[in-house]
């Protein structure tokens, strides 16, 4: 078993949920698999990319969902296939880690070069020179005191953390600065601040491997109120926020959310694994379906690696 | 009576808003720096002209219910048969009996099956209604007025499934005029055990704006607190959201009211 694990306790595994679950993340994988070609970089691109609707950033998001699979191990060997050409794919369109070194010599005040590369340092793939610079900027004050939502700077604070094992920081101070860390009136969430609530928990948790790095309190509180949150999300179709949620469902020390949220993750996944991101129809036209849902399924396969991972305690990546 | 296109439906709810008003009115008399000495307005010695003069008012009087006493309750001012509210109460019974609903069909027998938390939806309604005029005949009665309705038993709550709090919260709503101090009941008694539920009902109702389950569900948790019983969301900020946020509806406005009353007692 992986060290620093934490298993949860006498939990009582609800196999519907785990069954569901797994079918719908190893699904939306062997979708974002097949579709991968969609989101290939135009060779022309370069680092100073104007077009918000590169394929840079989700490149980034396939790699994460990609190195989740291969670090809990929960998945089949089609599954782990599959997720190892994603980052061997992503990794390459990425020219082996060039097109980040090159961006962060570019523009060393951006954090997206370094919160990528952790993706692909969780999955095995290095580049020194590239180790050098974020090692440098890192320590720089000037980059220490970006001015940047509380949870953007764990997400910067989680990528340190996953690159250098050494790297440490005052996690109950940035978790104490984001929106959720103050324990708010949870009836105001809005759809935005419902996005950035889940990735303070990722970050705090590095997307389930620590659940013991949410703070008591935060874990109490979401253990009250985010089904409440799943609910109301369910009921409007908001099928990506819903993953979202059941991936930070899965990063507390129980889970709380009602099952009958995955099932309906179930039903709306169509059978060649596409998760529509909303109850919107989807556009007949492979590539903008593609690129319209990409994330729901980067989701769906982190949210279905996770919870079955923490439910089985990991125990079948033990190497 | 003037003459309207209202469907009576329209009719009884325009009236129970009038009666909202006036038991925010009296509630405001009332104040509760000196509760006794304030009974005086409310009592009238002629027939009940100034209250439930008409069938829609006598209607609104039973759609309030119990609610039509919050300000004496909430005060803690005595009750009596010359209030205009008891007298109005008790013709409303004449005007609109209570039906005589059937006990709940128990579930059909499945091996294994769970128990449902709460009665399904026609029952949960009918089961609503019976604790509704349960609340109201027992207020009258304090008043001195005995008026027969059903005994609520086999329509007691059955909270415990935590996967049905939303229905189960809903149906609290619905059952917010109980909701008052000096009432007591299992319907109570299931209030005080689950206030997990009951705060994320309030909560679901808030992010759907739907303001008035929100303030309902909320008197539960006020009353609790008043009891003792922590709640797991602050209800002043939560309620002052209701009373901006909410609407111009007298009914919700007493809810907000009686809810900001029970938990400025505080336990």
């Amino acid at each position: 078993m992986k060290t620093g694990r934490t298993v949860r306790p006498g939990s009582t595994v609800n196999q519907d949920v785990l069954r569901t679950a797994h079918r719908v993340g190893s699904q939306a994988l062997a979708w974002l698999a097949a579709s991968a070609h969609h989101g290939a970089m135009p060779p022309e691109t370069t680092v100073d990319f104007a077009d918000p609707d590169n394929p840079y950033k989700p490149l980034g998001e396939t790699a994460l969902a990609a190195s989740l699979v291969l670090r809990e191990g929960v998945g089949g060997p089609a599954e782990l296939a599959a997720a190892r050409e994603l980052l061997d794919f992503t990794w390459s369109q990425l020219r082996s880690g060039a097109f980040l070194y090159e961006r962060a010599m570019r523009h060393p005040m951006l954090s997206d070069p370094l919160e990528t590369y952790a993706h692909f340092v969780r999955g095995g793939y290095r580049l020194s020179t590239l180790d050098e610079v974020v090692g440098h900027l890192g320590r720089l004050d000037s980059i220490r005191a970006i001015e940047m939502m509380p949870n953007r700077r764990l997400a910067v604070a989680n990528a340190n953390r996953v690159i250098d094992a050494d790297y440490r920081c005052d996690w109950a101070a940035l978790a104490g600065d984001t929106w959720i860390g103050s324990e708010p009136e949870p009836w105001l969430i809005d759809w935005m601040t419902g996005y950035n609530m889940t990735h303070t928990v990722f970050h705090l948790t590095d997307w389930g491997r620590l659940p013991e790095g949410l703070p008591a309190g935060i874990a109490d509180y979401l253990g009250t109120w985010l089904p409440v949150w799943a609910d109301i999300w369910q009921e409007v179709a908001q099928w990506d926020l819903l993953g979202e949620l059941l991936i930070v469902d899965a990063c507390l020390p129980e889970p709380v959310c009602d099952p009958q949220a995955w099932e309906s993750l179930a039903a709306v996944q169509h059978p060649d694994g596409l998760l529509p991101r909303d109850g919107d129809p989807v556009d007949e036209d492979p590539h903008t379906a593609f690129k319209e849902n990409e994330h729901t399924a980067v989701v769906a396969v982190v949210a279905g690696t996770v919870t079955l991972s923490r439910a089985l305690g990991g125990a079948w990546s033990a190497a | 009576m003037p003459i309207s296109d209202a469907t009576p439906q329209e009719e009884f709810s325009r009236a129970a808003e009038r009666m909202a008003v006036r038991a925010l009115d009296v509630l405001s008399a009332l104040g509760g720096a000196d509760a006794t000495s304030a009974t005086a307005p409310h009592r009238s010695d002629g027939p009940a002209a100034a209250l439930g003069g008409t069938r829609a008012e006598l209607g609104g009087a039973r759609v309030l219910g119990a609610d039509l006493f919050a300000p004496y309750l909430l005060t803690g001012t005595p009750l009596h048969p010359g209030l205009d509210e008891a007298r109005a109460m008790a013709l409303a019974f004449e005007q609109y009996p209570p039906a005589q609903p059937q006990a709940p069909q128990p579930a059909a027998a499945q091996p294994g099956a769970p128990q449902p938390a709460v009665p399904q939806a026609a029952d949960r309604a009918a089961s609503a209604v019976v604790w509704r005029d349960w609340a109201a005949a027992e207020v009258l009665g304090r008043c001195g007025h005995r008026v027969p309705v059903p005994p609520p038993d086999g329509h007691e709550p059955q909270d415990g499934a935590a996967d049905q709090w939303q229905q189960w919260s809903v149906w609290m709503a619905q059952l917010s005029p109980l909701a008052l101090p000096g009432l007591d009941s299992p319907v109570h008694d299931s209030a005080r055990r689950n206030p997990r539920a009951l705060g994320r009902g309030a909560v679901r109702a808030m992010l759907r704006r739907d303001y008035r389950t929100a303030a309902r569900i909320a008197r539960w948790l006020s009353l609790g607190q008043a009891q003792g019983v922590a709640s797991p969301v602050r209800l002043e900020p939560l309620l002052h959201h209701v009373r901006l946020f909410g609407g111009p509806s007298a009914r919700t406005a007493l809810d907000v009211r009686v809810g900001e009353r029970l938990a400025e007692a505080g336990p």
